[in-house]
């Protein structure tokens, strides 16, 4: 019989008091989704999970894209999505004033990862679907409080 | 046969609550029936983790709901209730939906909070109100096909340790 000690990467992080993210039409890296994968595996599989809050923008509808990217220069040049790792975040849409706020659970299991880097980066559908990531100023009744959601990153090598 | 240890994650605890009822939430914040939990983090511990899955319906107010939320701490609770209750940073959210009509919405929620640990002994609680009282919701109605109220769908909570 044998007992092994195995090592397996595992990353746990947050962010403190973020600031907010106003997403347009152009891609964004989402605050606190960004990490080194460090495992002793060179094509480790991967259990990502990342929470972050979302809120309507101006338009008061929001649709969010939103990919997972890997990079092996921490996305200075090399950025490339990982195949298949995507979703879209919405609420009711039918009409302007369809509001809709929410924490937002991603989970992606990325196999043979191959890379070092990951993150996840989101846009807008269009400029009618704007969104705004980790903070409110509405709270228990008052529409001048400035509330926070740290967003957290798991990644647990399986 | 091989064992392989990996105690990176320690000293799990979670609640299913299985006496659960439903309950609407009004604008006093409240405990989250079903969410309190007696933790004490494993020594050394880097971070604790606090998840939550849980299920609100859009009644009594049929165009908007917004549970506004947050994780709560005391050192001197007896029951989750009484006490002094501290607001854990960064855990507060005001989340749901409104339309222009009608939308009878309901919400299933996965909290996933990565906090520092601490020592000692704490009791932690979700709480919260609604928005106002034109979004207030209910915490973990079941709704039959048959038309009927079902038993309470209870909140699951799971909480852990994280080793350096």
């Amino acid at each position: 019989m044998t007992y092994k000690n195995k090592k397996l990467f595992k990353l746990f992080q947050t962010v403190d008091d973020p600031s907010a993210q106003t997403i347009d039409e152009n891609y964004v890296e989402i605050n606190g989704s960004k990490c080194l994968i460090d495992s002793p595996s060179s094509t480790p599989t991967l259990i990502y999970k990342f929470q972050f809050y979302t809120k309507d923008g101006s338009t008061k509808q929001s649709l969010l894209n939103i990919k997972l990217q890997k990079s092996n220069d921490n996305f200075s040049s090399n950025i490339v999505d990982v195949p298949n790792c995507i979703m879209n975040i919405s609420g009711d849409e039918a009409t302007a004033g369809d509001q809709y706020d929410h924490t937002v659970s991603t989970f992606f299991i990325v196999e043979n990862f191959d890379s070092d880097y990951l993150r996840l980066v989101c846009r807008s559908y269009s400029s009618s679907f704007e969104s705004v990531l980790h903070r409110s100023s509405e709270y228990d009744g008052s529409a001048a409080t400035t509330i926070y959601y740290n967003p957290s990153l798991i990644v647990l090598e399986v | 046969m091989t064992y392989i240890f990996n105690n990176s994650l320690q000293n799990y605890t979670h609640n299913v609550d299985t006496s659960f009822t439903s309950s609407e939430v009004s604008t006093t914040v409240e405990l989250y029936e079903g969410t309190g939990v007696t933790y004490t983090p494993s020594s050394g511990a880097s971070y604790v983790v606090f998840e939550c899955n849980l299920q609100t319906s859009w009644n009594p107010d049929n165009s908007k709901s917004y549970p506004c939320t947050r994780l709560q701490y005391s050192t001197d609770s007896t029951n989750f209730v009484d006490g002094t209750w501290t607001t854990i940073a960064g855990t507060q959210m005001k989340e749901g939906s409104e339309s222009t009509s009608a939308d009878y919405m309901w919400f299933n929620f996965m909290w996933v909070f990565v906090i520092s640990a601490w020592s000692g002994e704490r009791k932690l609680r979700l709480a919260g109100r609604s928005y106002s009282t034109t979004s207030e919701f209910t915490l973990g109605r079941n709704y039959k096909a048959s038309g009927s109220n079902g038993d309470g769908a209870c909140p699951f909570v799971s909480i852990y340790s994280v080793m350096p």
